[in-house]
């Protein structure tokens, strides 16, 4: 998983928008420096889920509570509410069943907080509509013959799809951190995070 | 601290339920006595009395996981794990590893002398299941002080033993790591026990159990052996190893050993009977075939115990495939049980468990000082 992007900022955004003490399950959670980071900086009870051994190995490595399965097929063991977060973190867009992962993340955490690159962002249209190649941004940094990402939605599509499901949005931040972003967050921000509930 | 041997290590042996009156009440109903087990220590049990690790050994395995004993021979069979600075490390834990009962490297066994007859107990021996196994250790443990053990481990029967305890005396462990294993046996490991148990009972010598003076069924113990190793390798693995290399550059045009990998089978059949008792092997894999802690009767005992689970399972392990590990950590999830799991990368089959030292030693050195620090 590609978490090159500026992601410690997002980290930071992350550490900020959750309680002191809460327990948080991470889908795609990589080798844990964002469970890391929160456990730090808040005290959090975190628990990881991702499909790569090495991965999960190195959760462990980091003392971090771990499961080695995949997130899009395994989300109807975990019971309601059992989470004070869900965090969908740079993995949604690489899901296989993004729209299950929604629905069953919403059940599980009390909150779900997600991040993912905006594919509406402008370098990234300019590069469709003017060079007529697929786009490669800083938060979509691969080619599109090396790219793990199977969903390419933006930021628009996505309050669009909270809307269609009667899911509340409770909090969206757009990087970079300008006041630009906020005006046309869809056309001027590369990646977006937001907390939801259902 | 630098990574070393557990050293020189010694076999000894707890003697219990001698008198008539003090007898183990096995699963089935019987009462059975006397009971030797055999065991081994590595490094010091501390004031607290809080720190010992019980390692669970394999079907055909021992007592002897680490170390060397005095007069040489083989290092353990976990020695890539256990000692100064390793995964199970003897500079802060107390290392607990006993032959099982029933088996025959020193524990009571059929092989045993029934001391009412005067010979070997052979079929008399009463069947037993792993949670009398694991009651039988319990009296071991506890005739060393111990009330709380700080981790139970072990690979294939070794897990299964080690989750057998959290099912039965969860509040007196504080964690479990089962290794390429499983909360129940499928019916294709039953199958595959099945094959091997009437090896051994189609032997002419094997006499209903009673060949301690008349010759031991060698053939059909060996047979069940090269059956076992061949599920314990993965197609990749005996690729890799033998691929279609011959024993002597040529075909032979006979019955004959061709191949190298008849050849090795042959070779660890040979070891085998040396070594094992046959009975030992039919009443252990009658055990191993009645285990089954699956659903509740793992979890229900489990829910508000302070307990940690490390699950780890093996890529082409096809003997017991992660998918059994899965199915296990995906009930405890729904249990809210604290559990980790990690599938290792490996082709070597279920013999991983011995050989995928390096990836095993970071998930449970970490995992224990997790557990140790909260």
């Amino acid at each position: 998983m590609n978490k090159e992007y500026s992601s410690k900022k997002d980290y930071r955004l992350i550490i900020d928008l959750v309680e002191n003490g809460s327990s948080i399950l991470d889908l795609g959670c990589g080798s844990g420096e964002l469970m890391k980071s929160l456990s730090d900086g808040k005290n959090t009870d975190c628990t990881g889920i991702d499909r790569n051994p090495e991965m999960v190995s190195n959760c462990i490595v980091k003392k971090l509570k771990v499961f080695n399965l995949d997130f899009n097929e395994c989300l109807d063991n975990f019971n309601d509410n059992s989470y004070d977060y869900v965090i969908i973190y740079n993995s949604l867009q690489e899901s296989r069943f993004p729209e299950k992962v929604l629905a069953e993340s919403l059940r599980i955490g009390k909150k779900l907080i997600v991040g993912f690159p905006n594919f509406g962002f402008l370098s990234a249209r300019i590069q469709l509509f003017v060079r007529g190649k697929a786009p490669v941004t800083s938060s979509l940094p691969d080619e599109w013959y090396n790219t793990r990402n199977l969903r390419f939605l933006t930021i628009n599509d996505f309050i669009r799809y909270c809307k269609k499901k009667r899911i509340k949005i409770l909090h969206s931040s757009f990087s970079p951190d300008k006041f630009y972003t906020k005006l046309r967050p869809n056309l001027l921000s590369e990646y977006a995070i937001f907390v939801l509930r259902m | 601290m630098r990574i070393g041997s557990a050293g020189r290590v010694k076999k000894r042996l707890f003697k219990f339920a001698c008198n008539k009156n003090n007898r183990m009440i096995l699963e089935s109903g019987k009462r059975f006595g006397p009971i030797t087990i055999a065991y081994e220590t590595y490094g010091q049990l501390n004031q607290n009395k809080d720190n010992t690790i019980l390692i669970q050994h394999t079907l055909t395995m021992d007592s002897h996981a680490a170390g060397v004993y005095e007069n040489g021979g083989k290092s353990g069979w976990w020695d890539g794990l256990i000692g100064p600075a390793k995964a199970f490390d003897t500079e802060k834990y107390f290392i607990v590893c006993s032959n099982i009962f029933g088996g025959c490297s020193g524990s009571t066994g059929p092989s045993s002398i029934d001391p009412e007859k005067g010979h070997p107990y052979g079929t008399d021996f009463p069947f037993f299941s792993f949670s009398d196994v694991v009651k039988i250790q319990r009296v071991l443990i506890r005739s060393m002080g111990i009330t709380k053990i700080f981790s139970v481990a072990g690979g294939s029967m070794g897990g299964m033993l080690a989750l057998q305890w959290a099912a039965d005396f969860p509040d007196e462990i504080r964690s479990v790591i089962p290794i390429a294993s499983a909360w129940k046996q499928s019916p294709m490991q039953i199958a595959l026990s099945e094959i091997s148990r009437q090896s051994i009972i189609n032997d002419l010598k094997w006499k209903g159990g009673d060949y301690y003076k008349s010759g031991k069924p060698d053939n059909g113990l060996a047979l069940a052996r090269m059956i076992g190793h061949i599920t314990y390798m993965s197609d990749a693995s005996m690729e890799k190893k033998f691929a279609r290399n011959l024993k002597n550059g040529k075909f032979n045009f006979s019955f004959d050993t061709d191949f190298e990998v008849e050849n090795y089978l042959h070779y660890r059949g040979k070891a085998f009977v040396d070594r094992f008792d046959a009975n030992s092997y039919l009443y252990i894999s009658k055990a191993l075939n009645y285990f089954d802690v699956s659903g509740d009767t793992l979890t229900n005992g489990l829910s508000g115990e302070d307990i940690s689970f490390l699950v780890i399972s093996f890529e082409s392990d096809w003997l017991y495939p992660a998918r059994q590990s899965e199915e296990m950590v995906r009930y405890m999830i729904s249990k809210n049980i604290d559990v980790s799991y990690c599938k290792i990368e490996s082709t070597y089959g279920h013999d991983a468990f011995l050989l995928e030292i390096n990836e095993e030693s970071k998930l449970i050195k970490n995992f224990l000082e997790r557990i140790r620090n909260e």
